[in-house]
């Protein structure tokens, strides 16, 4: 099946776009418009081959899913987090960071009591943390600055992504265990997956070798 | 106050039902041209009966229940199996090779936002283990998909053959479509792929001549989460539209949980896809 239509990217917004918009530069793949000084949230690079979309991170998964975007560049927590159908084609190795537990005080994680209160953005991950030794832990979900939680006596612990850890240590929390490692992954729709296949290799074959 | 129905379920109205009845009997006009006999399985089972055949992941999707003497029934789970049981149970080898038909729904579990009720088209070749068999249905599900008005179709072909010698840390990548932990992206590509797996080729060269060869690609990363292939199996899917629409396979083995010998070949059309397909295109 011969393909005229640009291939979709939906890329999250912030730090991953730009080292994505970078990536694909090296690719040989320009853009007129980064998209930083206009309202719009699509580009067309130069070829018309290539159509970026700039979505929220945790929105890249539900473009690709759905068939919206054919590609996608997010981070790997939140596809850990969200679990959609997709296809993880590669590694993108930037945007390292881990998902931690984190204290005012040292513990181990499988020391902690029942009902801990754990405030986080991640529940579908930090459940599946606690479930592995069978401790049951109640939710304070937020939607950001998490590290106050304990401080303001709302939560026990956090669980929260941390890159150097400096936020953390502003805030006067300790680590206590690490849930995962995280970097950028390119993602597909599993039909783009195979109806762009020689597109999707090639492009991944280019990308690896800037890597 | 409205009356609601439960999730995954929906009504069809006088126009949609129009249109479904249209869409059936397109593809059945196809399926009787082509040889097919339709038949129609009980809506309902004893679920001991089936369980060793559908194995472990189409059993933990399966709606089960009680009938009002505490047996474990089972809503049709797919066609294959009590289709299976139905061939098993009712004739013998001096009836095949068959050819058969069915349009029924099925009953799954819904995920978050999946269908309950799934209503499916398909045909089953039973007591026919040669390639010209598995080319025979692959042409019939794509000239079943051409007639409803789907353009830009494609068919996936996995096999037993390029799964088995993976290890249960890569089958599980692959089912999780993860190819960053497979390692790479898995091959996929026309008829170079197979020479070495006699049968393959020998589906490649069929197909080609049967002119189909543009529909197909070899795809040595697809698995599937039904436990009884044997042989190739397949998916279709519609550029565009994100899901794919219809798939099947070879299951040689399946029949014999039953009580008798009988290869066979299939392939089932997700027909509330094909009506989203469409309303996409």
């Amino acid at each position: 099946m011969p393909n005229t239509k640009p291939i979709v990217i939906a890329v999250a917004k912030g730090y991953l776009w730009k080292e994505g918009l970078a990536l694909l530069n090296k690719c040989g793949i320009t853009f007129e418009s980064d998209l930083s000084d206009s309202r719009k949230l699509s580009t067309t690079d130069t070829t018309g081959m290539v159509t970026l979309l700039q979505v929220r991170s945790t929105d890249v998964p539900a473009y690709v899913e759905n068939g919206g975007a054919d590609l996608g560049m997010v981070g790997k927590d939140v596809l850990l987090e969200q679990s959609p159908n997709v296809v993880e084609i590669l590694d993108l190795k930037y945007a390292g960071c881990r998902l931690v537990l984190a204290g005012t005080t040292p513990i181990d994680p499988k020391s902690l009591p029942h009902n801990t209160r754990v405030a986080t953005k991640y529940w579908e991950c930090t459940k599946t943390y606690f479930k592995a030794f069978g401790l049951k832990v109640i939710p304070i979900k937020l939607y950001g600055a998490i590290e106050l939680a304990p401080t303001m006596g709302i939560a026990d612990i956090i669980c929260d992504l941390t890159a150097t850890g400096t936020t953390l240590r502003d805030n006067h929390l300790v680590e206590l265990g690490t849930v995962f490692e995280s970097t950028a992954r390119l993602i597909a729709n599993t039909v783009s997956s195979r109806s762009h296949y020689d597109t999707i290799k090639s492009l991944s074959d280019q990308i690896q070798t800037h890597l | 106050m409205k009356t609601l129905t439960p999730f995954g379920v929906q009504d069809y109205l006088p126009e949609e039902a129009k249109a479904r009845n249209e869409l059936l009997q397109t593809i059945q006009t196809i399926f009787d041209n082509e040889g097919f006999q339709p038949i129609s399985t009980p809506a309902f089972e004893y679920y001991d009966k089936l369980k060793t055949a559908m194995g472990p992941a189409l059993c933990d999707q399966c709606v089960r229940f009680f009938d009002p003497e505490g047996r474990l029934l089972v809503l049709r789970p797919d066609h294959t199996t009590p289709i299976a049981r139905m061939v098993a149970s009712r004739l013998s080898q001096s009836n095949l090779p068959l050819k058969w038909s069915y349009s029924d729904p099925i009953f799954r579990k819904s995920a978050s936002q999946g269908d309950t009720e799934i209503f499916q088209s398909g045909v089953e070749i039973i007591g026919d283990s040669s390639p010209e068999s598995d080319a025979e249905i692959i042409s019939t599900c794509i000239q079943a998909l051409q007639s409803v008005g789907l353009k830009n179709i494609g068919i996936d072909i996995g096999h037993t053959a390029f799964i088995d010698p993976l290890t249960d840390k890569q089958k599980s990548a692959l089912a999780r479509k993860d190819w960053v932990e497979f390692g790479s992206i898995p091959e996929r590509g026309g008829k170079e792929l197979v020479t070495n797996i006699p049968e393959l080729d020998a589906l490649a060269s069929q197909l080609e001549k049967d002119g189909l060869s543009d529909f197909v690609s070899f795809n040595k990363g697809l698995i599937k989460d039904v436990d009884y292939y044997t042989g190739i199996f397949f998916d279709c899917y519609v550029e565009g539209y994100g899901q794919c629409i219809g798939s099947g396979g070879r299951y040689d083995q399946l029949i014999s949980n039953f009580g008798l010998d009988a290869p066979a070949v299939g392939f089932a059309l997700q027909v509330n896809r094909i009506e989203e397909a469409l309303r996409h295109a």
